[in-house]
């Protein structure tokens, strides 16, 4: 097994409300490896963007996060000084977000953009920022790269965008890469094709991959691991054929359930439901969060639910 | 301290200009209703004995124990034209922000919602009106057509509805995509019906403030006209009138001045803590 | 084969087109964009026809034309054989009704739900108070809401509560079409399923058509029997849902069935590649408007423009590769 990028034990994120304090991140562990992309599945207010914002420490106003154990290659994130913080951020790992536009600076050209974090961390030459940043422009599929250092965000569509935010993303070769819903906002083939181009680039960089996102067809075609998250919770985790094939956490059953599959999903029948909605996580939540749709609930539910394993598949449940 | 209290207490520290600016413009404006009844003079009546009395507070040996805010150049009692000036102050402030908010209203959801040349023929007069020097124009007109309640209601109201017409209308595009207004269309819905229905509702959460700040504005404006000699004529007892007459003894009585100067400044600071109060009480709702 | 239909379809698009001149400021030199042409749609009473295309592709600018609100710069577009624009505003809105997206801007966040799907009853004046509080409350129920939510706000609801509060609002007239345009791609996955399950449920007990626009193939291959997929403005493929979903006979539409990831964890991605010359509608290529990502173009494809026209294995498909229909041969050219 390659040497582990990223290692996340017992995260929490608490965000500050008017009505009180709202668990959004409940005891979170991940664990992304070297040339490994872990896939971090779950629908609107699960946790999961911001389990990826704690890890880069970029939390809005108002959250708190802990966490037992948050280790980058190694090094301590908890304990580390907020510059070398900032040092690591860019560098050693880096983020990429769904919406391109919001990512990059209207007013700077793609060139300025791409080569200021490279000559911020690795304070090399001008010359040498500006030929990675053709090189990887290239690399990520974008005809006429020299050309396009002189661009600006709004001259390209937002597949190009996508791209020049990847390749920004890698200009110092990261050790992980988080990607938050990166597809999400694109079209079906613009998408297809950022996916592959993720896939091929961590590939070819050796590095950890750890993407965000709600659509179990991505998960199921790109990620080697997966983690389904649940209420700010990972209820199940394993590899992903072992999850797919036999999932074991009623919510990852539910969830395979409601997708349409074509040629499997006869036309004019009904999908599978999950009845009800999320909980609100505001004030103590005890026992599984889940129990309020599953259909298998029992009373023991109430109390907290150990995590079952079974050769590398974990997950959280009485079942 | 926990967060959520934290939360709280940064909410009452915004709320708490609120509540003294609501406090204070409601003393204004019960003090200008109940004029008749607790002035304690007529504020045309002349005394012509009991001229030029100081307040008590500046030479007690001067003041008179009746006018406890001592009198003007031809006896009359100050206090009492204090408060019949919050009248005049009030009815122009809330009337011209009526006219002005009206006029900028109507162009700017015309322009915001129907765009095209109705735009363009909006952007124009916004423009144009930009360009004039509002000042100069309400003094030529109300030079030309004489200083009254009335006139000066109207000029300024004529003058003053530019920031509602940008707000509004930035605030209509803004609504005019939203897919209830399509919805409605596709319902069959009338133009005026969806104006009136779908449209203003969501877009006058920007007016309070906008109101508050043109009240504020023409409170001021009408002050600086009455102090030129072109706005309210003598002998009403406006604000700006009062520091207009009292400038000539500004070295010697200067509280004859500093009386009607400090209740503008008062009446304007409360509106205007009054608009930012309520834009803090609705914005975070929006912002969520 | 289809049927001749003996009564006039409930739709009928005859060559729509809509463009528009942009150009910025008063004095810049205008541009034509092309957002919808030569479009020939027909969908008859209680079928769903599925209309699939990415951003750019003219789906929303075809709904509002259909919706009536906006008119097609060249062609008719006929609801129960009438033109459209000879129907009036009121008489449009009791036959056709659209469901939108985005579950948080299709409704009205200062009325009350109560309000918001009373409207239509409203501005068509049907029924005393009491009948529209009665019908409002038999709508809610049909849509799976708890009668309480009549007097909630819009802000009080989740999205798929705020969906079928838009459900309700549409069908409350019980309009013979309704046009959904994405009503399930801004929500979550368990929640899609309810809505999807709901407009199924809808259209079988009252006898809806459905426009039904998504990006989502799968849905679509459930839902409807019939599919036309478009690129920049234009049909590419039309034809039963079976054929068109499991064989296209256009590259685009076989590309985009590739784009699709099934939750099938034992393949990877798959390997379609189409470049990345991305399509504008301010200055479409000259010939076929996808030949500049096509798979398979040669040289009659950048010159001449493919025709939609009947290929073999019924249904209509614009390109130069795909086999006439009724040829006598299959000198077929499969399709990667």
């Amino acid at each position: 097994m390659s040497e582990i990028a990223l290692e996340l034990r017992g995260l929490t994120v608490d965000i500050l409300t008017d009505g009180g304090v709202l668990h959004a991140v409940r005891g979170v562990s991940l664990t992304a490896r070297r040339g490994e992309t872990l896939c971090v599945v779950g629908e609107s207010g699960c946790g999961k963007s911001l389990t990826t914002l704690a890890v880069m420490g970029l939390l809005p106003e108002g959250a708190r996060r802990g966490a037992e154990c948050m280790e980058l290659a190694g090094e301590n994130l908890l304990t580390a000084s907020p510059s070398r913080l900032r040092a690591l951020r860019g560098d050693r790992m880096a983020m990429i977000f769904q919406d391109p536009m919001t990512c990059l600076n209207p007013s700077l050209t793609i060139g300025d953009q791409m080569t200021e974090t490279f000559l911020h961390h690795r304070k090399g030459r001008a010359r040498a920022a500006l030929d990675r940043a053709v090189a990887l422009l290239e690399r990520v599929g974008i005809a006429g790269a020299a050309g396009r250092l002189g661009q600006y965000p709004h001259q390209l569509s937002g597949g190009l965008r996508q791209r020049v935010v990847i390749a920004m993303a890698l200009m110092c070769e990261p050790d992980v890469l988080l990607a938050d819903e990166p597809t999400t906002a694109l079209d079906a083939t613009v998408q297809l094709g950022i996916l592959q181009l993720l896939a091929a680039l961590q590939r070819e960089m050796h590095m950890a991959l750890v993407l965000v996102t709600h659509d179990l067809g991505i998960v199921a075609r790109i990620a080697d691991r997966v983690a389904v998250m649940y209420a700010g919770e990972v209820v199940e985790e394993g590899e992903v054929r072992a999850v797919f094939d036999a999932p074991r956490h009623p919510y990852t059953r539910g969830l395979m359930n409601c997708i349409p599959q074509p040629g499997i999903t006869a036309p004019g029948t009904r999908l599978g439901t999950i009845p009800g909605l999320v909980p609100y996580l505001v004030g103590d939540v005890a026992g599984c969060a889940f129990r309020g749709r599953c259909p298998h609930a029992m009373p023991a539910c109430a109390s907290p639910v150990p995590v079952r394993e079974d050769a590398g598949h974990a997950w959280r449940c009485l079942l | 301290m926990s967060g959520a209290q934290a939360v709280r207490r940064a909410r009452w520290r915004g709320n708490v200009g609120l509540i003294i600016a609501a406090l204070v413009l409601g003393i204004i404006v019960l003090m200008a209703v109940a004029a008749p009844l607790i002035a304690p003079y007529d504020p045309y009546e002349q005394i012509l004995d009991d001229r030029m009395l100081p307040p008590a507070f500046v030479d007690a040996e001067r003041a008179s124990p009746t006018h406890l805010l001592g009198t003007d150049n031809l006896g009359r009692d100050y206090l009492s034209r204090l408060i019949y000036g919050a009248r005049i102050s009030l009815l122009i402030g809330f009337f011209t922000m009526l006219v002005s908010g009206v006029i900028g209203t109507v162009l700017g959801v015309a322009a915001g919602f129907f765009g095209g040349r109705t735009d363009m023929v909006v952007s124009f007069l916004v423009t144009t009106r930009l360009s004039l020097p509002v000042v100069m124009v309400a003094l030529a007109v109300v030079a030309v057509l004489g200083g009254s309640l009335q006139v000066v209601v109207l000029v300024l109201g004529l003058l003053l509805w530019d920031r509602f017409a940008v707000v509004m209308r930035s605030a209509t595009m803004q609504v005019r995509g939203r897919d209830y207004v399509t919805a409605a269309r596709a319902i069959g819905c009338s133009v005026p019906r969806i104006l009136w229905s779908e449209v203003l509702p969501n877009v006058v959460s920007g007016l309070v403030v906008i109101a508050s700040y043109e009240m504020a504005q023409a409170i001021l404006l009408e002050a600086a006209l009455s102090f030129l000699g072109l706005g309210v004529q003598p002998p009403l007892p406006s604000w700006g009138l009062m520091v207009s007459e009292a400038k000539e003894f500004m070295l010697f009585e200067p509280w004859m001045i500093m009386l009607p100067g400090a209740a503008i400044c008062v009446l304007v600071l409360a509106i205007n803590l009054l608009g930012d109060g309520i834009r803090d009480l609705t914005a975070p709702e929006g912002r969520r | 084969m289809a049927v001749p239909l003996v009564s006039a379809p409930l739709l009928e698009l005859r060559d729509v087109e809509r463009t528009y001149r942009v150009g910025a400021g008063l004095f810049a030199k205008k541009r034509v964009l092309t957002a919808v042409a030569g479009v020939s749609l027909q969908l008859a009473r209680g079928e769903v026809l599925g209309l699939v295309g990415e951003s750019g592709c003219g789906k929303s600018t075809l709904a509002r034309i259909i919706l009536g609100l906006e008119a097609p710069s060249a062609g008719e577009v006929l609801l129960d054989g009438r033109p459209i624009g000879s129907i009036g505003r009121l008489e449009r809105g009791r036959l056709v009704q659209p469901i939108f997206q985005d579950p948080y801007s299709s409704l009205n966040p200062r009325r009350q739900i109560a309000a918001i799907v009373g409207l239509p009853l409203d501005v068509h004046g049907i029924g005393t108070a009491g009948e529209r509080r009665d019908a409002v409350s038999e709508m809610l129920a049909l849509v799976g809401l708890s009668p309480h939510h009549a007097a909630s706000f819009p802000a009080q609801l989740s999205g798929g509560q705020r969906q079928r509060v838009a459900i309700a609002r549409a069908l409350v007239l019980r309009p013979a079409l309704v046009v959904c345009d994405e009503p399930t791609s801004a929500l979550d996955v368990s929640v899609q399923s309810q809505i999807l399950n709901l407009l199924m449920d809808l259209r079988e007990r009252l006898g809806l058509a459905y426009l039904f626009i998504s990006h989502n193939l799968a849905v679509v291959h459930m839902l409807a029997a019939r599919v036309a997929a478009m690129y920049l403005g234009r049909v590419v493929e039309q034809g039963e849902a079976q054929q068109v979903l499991t064989a296209p006979r256009h590259p685009y539409t076989a590309a985009l069935l590739a784009s699709v990831l099934t939750p099938d964890a034992s393949l990877g991605l798959p390997d379609m590649r189409l470049g990345t010359v991305f399509p504008n509608p301010l200055a479409m290529p000259p010939g076929c408007s996808f030949h500049p990502r096509c798979p398979l173009a040669f040289e009659r494809c950048s010159v001449e423009r493919p025709v939609l026209r009947e290929v073999e294995g019924d249904g209509l498909a614009a390109c130069h590769l795909a086999p006439e229909a009724g040829a006598a041969t299959g000198k077929e050219e499969p399709l990667p």
